[in-house]
């Protein structure tokens, strides 16, 4: 009798022992969500070419702006209404949607040709609104796409000689 | 008498168990950020690395968009104060982020701290956590999402 109740006493013992350890386990764990997005290449390419149509040198030193709208003016040149119509350059740009990117233009600082080298200034935007000034540095691809818009200002001299130039006109893009 | 001694021993089985209780509060975790890959161009593939500062790298062809920027997924622990405790981060192989049937391996966790870290005399501790994201070539676009798991214990 005495020698089963030190059974049962001892039981106690480990019973509680048992529900120590239990209690003590102080391992712990967590679960947190991981996440990323991948985006859409940035692409551009060309749509128009910067075009500066036929004209003729004056008298003096002129020049010839074909606007980011591409309407032509001149100054102290003879725009002639045949010939190449002109236009600005267009850059279609595609990507992810409503991603803003930089713009980086390159190119020629001159066209080339038959005579001496014509000085050519840049300008552009975005919107293809009426500018000779300014320069689109950034964008934004609401939709998916946007189009750069690129016009110039062609410096003409009073000798300058007849024919065809020439040069290159580029945008490089990337995602801000 | 022997009901008498019966007590004696519940007794004392119950103050052992009071005091073991009380060297050891329970270290606890909770997840306050997520972990972010955040944007990038799959282009030829590669990976996204977010350390556990929370910087992003890159290899192979993947361009990280500077603009969606990562972050490392942050736990803020709680517990006995100076405790001294070791981190359980997932094994490489069980862990992706997934956009309805494409998916992307996420491996190499790491921590800061490392392996193991100790509370603060407050009893607390942030616990910052990064991983590497494996990028197919092309891999479709989308977000990508998924979770994993940590564990923490006291050594």
């Amino acid at each position: 009798m005495q020698s089963n109740f030190k059974f049962q006493a001892i039981k106690l013992v480990l019973a509680g022992a048992f529900a120590v350890t239990g209690i003590s386990a102080t391992a712990a764990g967590a679960s947190a969500d991981a996440g990323g997005s991948v985006i859409t290449p940035i692409t551009v390419t060309k749509t128009t070419d910067l075009v500066f149509g036929r004209f003729a040198h004056g008298a003096g030193a002129g020049s010839v702006t074909v606007s980011t709208s591409g309407a032509r003016t001149g100054t102290g040149v003879i725009l002639s209404t045949t010939g190449a119509t002109p236009g600005a350059a267009s850059f279609t740009v595609t990507g992810a949607a409503d991603a803003t990117y930089s713009i980086s233009q390159s190119g020629s600082a001159t066209l080339t040709g038959v005579g001496d080298p014509m000085a050519l200034t840049k300008f552009s935007n975005t919107t293809g609104a009426n500018e000779i000034t300014g320069d689109a540095q950034n964008g934004i691809l609401t939709g998916g796409t946007q189009i750069i818009y690129i016009g110039g200002t062609l410096t003409v001299s009073a000798t300058q000689a007849t024919g065809t130039y020439a040069g290159t006109v580029g945008v490089a893009v990337e995602y801000n | 008498l022997r009901r008498y001694r019966a007590r004696i021993l519940v007794v004392a089985a119950c103050v052992a168990s009071a005091a073991s209780v009380g060297w050891g509060a329970v270290i606890a975790v909770n997840n306050t950020q997520a972990l972010s890959f955040g944007n990038f161009v799959a282009s030829s593939g590669g990976s996204v690395t977010v350390g556990a500062s929370g910087a992003r790298s890159r290899s192979g062809g993947v361009f990280l968009v500077p603009s969606g920027t990562g972050a490392a997924a942050q736990f803020a622990l709680s517990g006995d104060p100076n405790a001294v405790y070791s981190i359980g981060l997932p094994i490489n192989g069980v862990v992706s982020m997934g956009n309805g049937a494409n998916s992307m391996a996420v491996n190499n966790f790491t921590s800061s701290p490392a392996s193991s870290g100790q509370l603060g005399v407050g009893g607390s501790q942030t616990l910052l956590v990064g991983a590497t994201l494996s990028v197919g070539a092309n891999q479709a676009s989308g977000r990508y999402s998924g979770n994993f798991s940590i564990t923490v214990d006291y050594n």
